[in-house]
């Protein structure tokens, strides 16, 4: 009878690790997904901005291409979390994406000479920083 | 930065990009339920969206276009 009750005991803490394990995955997914969405709606922003010609050709460009390399960061970001199923492993992609978020809000967007185009297209740089800032926070 | 310009922000962000309000949208909607796995997933197909949007606006304008500005 004392064997059963270790053998419950032991598979009771299973399930809740395996239930605290899959949950931390559940948020660490959809910040990475909050993180994509933002990060789209700033894109499209920025390129509607663009075809209203608010921004100059060569900054629309320099734009993009940042987008373009976010875009692979995310992809990696989404794998290092599916890997270790948490946001702690992922930590090294989330630098890189920083990075890159970094790079264009002080540099790239800097470039746009409209100022209510610029505040916009920062405002939503600026939410793509906070959603991963939480995975990051949620890494910790 | 106040209320008021918070929400002027919003909705100048609102009417530059009609897309943001189906982000709000999806934002409001109940995700709970899915999986990380699912979660994962609807980024992946959104940052490979954010990637073709990024190759058609880096692609070179066409040879009729240019010589037409």
């Amino acid at each position: 009878m004392k064997k059963l009750y270790y053998v419950v005991f032991v598979l009771m803490v299973s399930l809740l690790l395996t239930g605290f394990s899959c949950e931390r995955y559940a948020k660490a997914g959809q910040l990475a997904k909050d993180f994509a969405a933002t990060a789209l709606v700033a894109q499209q922003l920025e390129t509607q901005a663009y075809n209203g010609g608010y921004i100059q050709p060569a900054t629309h460009l320099a734009i993009q291409s940042k987008f373009s390399q976010l875009a692979d960061a995310g992809v990696r970001l989404d794998q290092a979390i599916n890997q270790t199923h948490n946001a702690q492993g992922a930590k090294a992609q989330i630098d890189v994406a920083a990075s890159l978020l970094s790079d264009l809000s002080n540099n790239q967007i800097t470039g746009i000479k409209d100022d209510k185009t610029r505040l916009a297209v920062q405002a939503a740089i600026v939410s793509c920083q906070a959603i991963l800032d939480n995975i990051a926070a949620f890494a910790q | 930065m106040n209320a008021s310009e918070i929400l002027k922000l919003l909705s100048l962000i609102a009417a530059a990009e009609p897309a943001v309000l189906g982000y709000i949208k999806s934002l409001l909607e109940n995700t709970q339920g899915m999986t990380g796995d699912q979660f994962l997933s609807e980024a992946d197909g959104i940052w490979a969206q954010v990637k073709a949007n990024a190759q058609q606006q880096l692609q070179p304008a066409p040879a009729a276009a240019r010589s037409q500005s």
